[in-house]
């Protein structure tokens, strides 16, 4: 986090690549022969004032175990010598400091100097000061000359100190800086991931919302998924997804699974920390606890003993998770223990604290016929790497492609079918069969074994029962289910 | 993610860079690949997630699917890895003088810094570019002699010292300190300064051999060349948002191919010869107007140099270990713990087992020497069921001498470190289990292990109900083959382990004799909380039911005490445990007591209890049992 030095360098027409001011003083160059600076100048001097032609862009070396970063400014105009002014504002940092906090700093560094001296050559002005000292000669640096060097001065201090800045030099040109902390990218937001909101937002006056923030925001509660929020609100997907990556970028949600009876979960080995952690335990018990109308009075004043009856009870119902035990099931074996539990709140506690983990089901299918158990969902997803398929196959997926790209654009297309008033029964009874078919179609290209079923279930709008029922009827060949 | 990509996706490497500085001054003398994909990738972070959001709703009904892979992985992937001689936006561009958006000039002079940068680490950013090399200079007076030259930089730099002289070391005594010397064949991706060591005695010896290698023609030797080279310089590029930490980069990576390559310098002018067929290939081309990809593959196929290099490029980019050849000499680079299969919380011990992650006839294959070798000795005999410890007693070694073979093997990705494999342990599929490379997988499963169940058989009876593998295990004979179908599953990263943790569970109504009310209370509570599920006018069967379930709730409930943290035990549970210690059965139980009581903090697992203390495992497993049985263990179970 420690910025060692920073200093101001340019090219002198005369002098070429040189530092004129350096703050702390001795840092880069130095007169006195006894002292060590940070790193050594004149190896480095080129890639501090590069050739113009890499100006105008940062540029940093690591040399010395320190890492220099610059922004070597190059500016052209008549009034200079050579035509050329050319300046660079460098920070000295240790090499293993994390770099990333520091370039927009940089950058903006040194912007504000490149507009000091565009707009009123401010930075030309102070070497024409008589008694300027020039950063490595005898007694630099001079006393209240100029305004570089307390700027410089000010800037490290400050950026040590409280890791932000704000430096007025005049009523235009004022330089506000602050270190912040990069935040880790954030995964990419599926439709079927179930938003929760953990810390509350600030105020609309403090944040700006944007718009579908703020129509979503009532609908993110743990419970519904993406797609499911997009479709209430009537919002296009993608703008929900921007909003709650948003949110999660900012550590106010996270993402949940959709929570159902068919759902696994097991413990991770983060539930040590659970059983160990006396105030956890109490936050869960509070959380799910359920005050039934019929126990009201009792519950309201609970002893000591019955909230430690309540932990034991919760951990050992925690500890009862196993993969391959559907919440279903759960249930039903713990069902006087559960009779004071909210189980939605009781798996939420666990995934969001971290001890509780879904386990996801996917489909995989097969061609049991062929002796080398070569899969379906493959041969669909991937017809790159398999062979080559038959020119029927490749008819019907062009026009399914076709279809469904003239559907999804919005141009007029012909009526694909009749409206529905004018359909006899047989018809109908057709078209379902027709339905059916196309369902079984997209099912196809989800039983591959990367889709988890959760995901399959809200893009088909089926439970999860329902859909596995569908899977093994025999359409789709042999279909195995892996939970993982 | 839509479409099945693989795990393994660039790490922010776009390019490799070969300059070298003459008298008339630096020259770029190749680069890999002809253009590098940057533009597409500086800043495409904010851009990509949205076209995602575009296509991950669209798959179903008439999606042909290979337009998903396509459209998200395909373009940008193909452009920086396929390089030229595949890609086909590269095929008719013109030669230009231009890379990654600079002048050659530029670059040449950017990256051919003084004579201060000789043999240390050289990095620099430019707007979002790293560039990461490791400069070597000659000898002042620009001579490429070796010996000198090493004392002059172990003066020079002092922390490069120690290296140096390791280096030396083998150099001179021939490795025999070191067992994995003798054993890094040709084929096999060794340890480069080994390699070294060794290539140096076949270096003496080849005077009037051929070289044996195909691809660098002798004819290249003749003539001593016009133009001495004072530096060269192989520079890597990377995208400073990638995930490439130029510190581990440099250190495994630029500075051991520079070394490889000082090496070859100061013994053949290597670098001197290959610079100038490039260039030569270069200024032919230029002259003779052949697009980019023509020329590329021309240097590629004509140059050992730039074939190493672009080896280099296209196994680094995609963390897997580059085996080049330089000069003859055969090394192996790779970037440490990149690799997607290291997991790097198992620290490597005695009580681990190696899983090997080829062959185990693949890798005996590789070593030249197999028959003679420490390492091919204690490969034919490995098994993931024994752990390092057991495997060294079997085979009379010390546990020093297997140690270093195996850190060797896990260094080079040919074996991952994990708990030895056993028919007692629980195993379940692995949370990152690549299902999507069950289809190519399964007919080499099954030509592995014909007439017994499949792949997908197996992984569905994995990932139902956890139990013990060994449940799974029809015969006694089926034993081998079943832990052979283990270990495939395990090396794939298809299961993982399901280990058990707990406490000790201590019964407080014990020592005092039991006292009635305060105990009843929250069951009392419990049978009025629980028929509110239940119709309200049939009390009598609520109170039924919760009456025969109460008794074992209540038990489990408040009547205990968890010895949550062994390593400090309270005197009050220390009279609890003395208690439980009086009442057990077991004489030996009662006296290991106090020594599997660390063990139970929540934190390690039972399943490794008996290693770590040196009992049989059905003893301690039996124990656990029983006292589990008994309710003296508060367990759970987590991967």
């Amino acid at each position: 986090m420690m910025l060692n030095a920073v200093f101001y360098a340019r090219f002198h027409p005369e002098r070429g690549p040189c530092v004129v001011h350096q703050q702390p003083a001795d840092s880069i160059v130095t007169a006195d022969i006894s002292k060590r600076t940070l790193i050594s100048f004149s190896d480095i001097s080129a890639y501090i004032i590069p050739p113009y032609g890499l100006c105008n862009r940062s540029l940093s070396i690591s040399t010395n175990g320190y890492r220099v970063l610059g922004f070597p400014i190059s500016l052209e105009d008549f009034k200079y010598e050579r035509n050329r002014f050319t300046f660079s504002i460098c920070f000295v940092l240790r090499e293993d400091t994390d770099v990333r906090l520091w370039t927009s700093v940089v950058a903006k560094t040194a912007a504000f100097f490149r507009s000091m001296e565009e707009e009123d050559g401010l930075l030309q002005a102070e070497e024409r000061l008589s008694n300027l000292i020039w950063a490595g000669d005898k007694g630099y640096p001079a006393p209240n000359v100029g305004v570089v060097y307390s700027l410089l001065e000010d800037l490290i201090e400050d950026l040590n100190a409280y890791a932000e800045t704000c430096i007025r030099i005049n009523d235009v040109h004022v330089l506000n800086l602050r270190l912040t902390k990069p935040h880790p990218a954030v995964a990419d937001v599926k439709s079927w991931d179930v938003p929760l909101l953990v810390r509350p937002l600030p105020d609309q006056k403090h944040w700006t919302w944007d718009l579908t923030l703020a129509r979503i925001l009532p609908h993110v509660d743990g419970i519904k998924h993406i797609q499911r929020i997009a479709d209430i609100l009537d919002v296009e997907l993608k703008l929900v997804k921007r909003a709650v990556k948003n949110l999660i970028y900012h550590e106010r949600a996270m993402l949940l699974d959709i929570f159902h009876f068919q759902a696994i979960y097991m413990p991770t080995a983060n539930f040590a920390r659970f059983v160990q952690d006396e105030e956890m335990l109490e936050e869960c018990r509070m959380y799910v606890n359920i005050d039934s109308p019929v126990a009201g009075h009792m519950s309201s004043v609970p002893t000591p003993e019955t909230q430690d009856h309540a932990k034991n009870a919760l951990i050992s119902l925690y500890t009862s998770l196993l993969p391959g035990l559907t919440l279903q099931n759960f249930v039903l074996a713990n069902e006087h223990e559960l009779a004071t539990i909210d189980i939605r709140r009781f798996i939420t506690f666990g995934v969001i604290q971290g001890f509780l983990r879904r386990i996801h089901k996917y489909a995989l299918a097969f061609d049991s016929t062929s002796p080398s158990t070569q899969m379906l969902g493959t041969t669909e997803s991937s017809p790159s790497k398999s062979k080559p398929r038959s020119n029927e196959d490749a008819l019907r997926d062009f026009e399914r492609a076709w279809k469904n790209a003239a559907l999804s654009s919005g141009w007029s297309t012909p009526p694909m079918k009749p409206p529905s008033l004018a359909i006899g029964s047989a018809h109908s009874e057709r078209s379902q069969e027709e339905r059916c078919s196309e369902e079984d179609e997209r099912l196809r290209w989800y039983i591959d074994g990367t889709h988890c079923l959760d995901e399959v279930c809200m893009a088909m709008k089926m439970s999860q029962t329902k859909l596995v029922e569908r899977l093994r009827g025999g359409n789709f060949g042999e279909v195995i289910f892996v939970n993982k | 993610m839509s479409s099945p990509q693989p795990k393994v996706c660039g790490n922010g490497l776009i390019a490799v860079i070969l300059i070298t500085r003459s008298r008339p001054g630096p020259k770029l003398v190749f680069h890999y690949p002809a253009q590098p994909a940057v533009g597409q990738t500086v800043n495409n972070d904010a851009d990509r997630s949205d076209s995602e959001d575009e296509d991950e709703p669209a798959p179903p009904s008439g999606w042909t699917p290979a337009s998903a892979a396509v459209d998200t992985e395909g373009v940008p992937k193909g452009a920086s890895s396929d390089g030229p001689l595949s890609s086909s936006d590269a095929v008719d561009r013109p030669l230009t003088d231009l890379l990654l958006g600079y002048s050659y000039e530029t670059l040449e002079k950017l990256l051919s810094p003084g004579r201060w940068s000789d043999h240390i680490k050289f990095e620099i950013c430019l707007d979002g570019i790293t560039f990461v090399g490791h400069p070597v200079y000659a000898s002042q007076d620009g001579a490429w002699s070796s010996y000198p030259s090493t004392d002059r930089r172990a003066e020079l730099h002092g922390d490069s010292n120690i290296e140096h002289t390791e280096l030396d070391d083998n150099d001179e005594g021939d490795g025999i300190h070191d067992p994995a010397v003798t054993i890094t064949g040709p084929e096999t991706p060794g340890r480069p300064k080994r390699d070294f060591s060794q290539v140096r005695d076949s270096f003496d010896s080849w005077a009037g051999q051929s070289r044996g290698t195909s691809v660098n023609s002798t004819s290249t030797t003749s003539g001593a060349p016009q133009e001495q080279i004072s530096m060269f310089h192989v520079v890597f590029a990377s995208r400073s948002s990638g995930d490439l930490d130029a510190m581990t980069f440099h250190q495994h990576v630029a500075q051991t191919l520079s070394r490889a390559l000082q090496y070859c310098q100061e013994h053949n002018q290597y670098i001197s010869i290959e610079a100038r067929k490039l260039l030569n290939a270069r200024a032919a081309a230029k002259r003779a107007n052949l697009s980019a990809s023509a020329l590329w593959k021309q240097m590629v196929e004509s140059s050992e140099l730039a074939w190493a290099l672009k080896e280099c490029f296209e196994k680094l980019s995609v963390n897997e270990v580059a085996s080049i050849r330089l000069d003859g000499m055969q090394m192996s680079v790779q970037i440490p713990e990149a690799t997607p299969y290291v997991k790097t919380n198992e620290k490597l011990n005695e009580r681990l087992a190696l899983l090997l992650l080829e062959d185990k006839d693949v890798l005996l294959h590789q070593l030249a020497d197999s028959d003679t070798s420490l390492l091919a000795y204690v490969l034919r005999e490995h098994t993931p069921t024994k752990s390092l410890q057991k495997h060294a007693i079997n085979l009379g070694l010390t546990a020093a001498e297997i140690m270093p073979l195996a850190q060797h093997l896990i260094e080079w990705r040919k074996a991952r470190a994990i708990a030895p494999l056993h028919a007692r342990n629980t195993y379940t599929v692995h949370p990152d289990a690549p299902l999507h490379k069950v289809a190519e997988l399964t007919s080499l499963y099954s030509r592995k292990f014909p007439a017994l169940p499949s792949l997908p058989q197996m992984l569905m009876v994995l990932s139902g109900k956890p139990i013990p593998y060994g449940h799974l295990i029809p015969s006694r004979d089926h034993r081998g083959p079943y832990m052979e179908i283990l270990a495939f599953l395990h090396r794939h990263g298809f299961v993982g382990q399901l280990k058990t943790f707990g406490w000790l569970k201590l019964s407080t109504r014990l020592p005092s004799p039991p006292v009635a009310d305060p105990n009843k209370r929250p069951m009392s509570a419990m049978s009025l909380l629980s028929p509110h599920l239940r119709p309200v006018d049939d009390d009598n069967v609520s109170v039924a039911s919760v009456q025969t379930a109460v008794p074992a709730n209540s038990t489990s409930a408040r009547e205990y005490m968890v010895v949550l943290d062994p390593a400090h035990i309270t005197a009050e549970e220390n009279v609890l445990v003395q208690h439980l210690r009086a009442t057990l059965q077991d004489g030996e139980l009662r006296e290991r007591l106090p020594l599997l009581l660390p063990y139970w903090n929540g934190e390690h697992a039972f399943e490794e209890i008996a290693a770590c203390e040196g009992l049989k495992r059905a003893r301690v497993g039996e124990w656990l049992e029983r006292l589990e049985q008994q309710g003296h263990l508060l367990t759970f179970r987590a991967l």
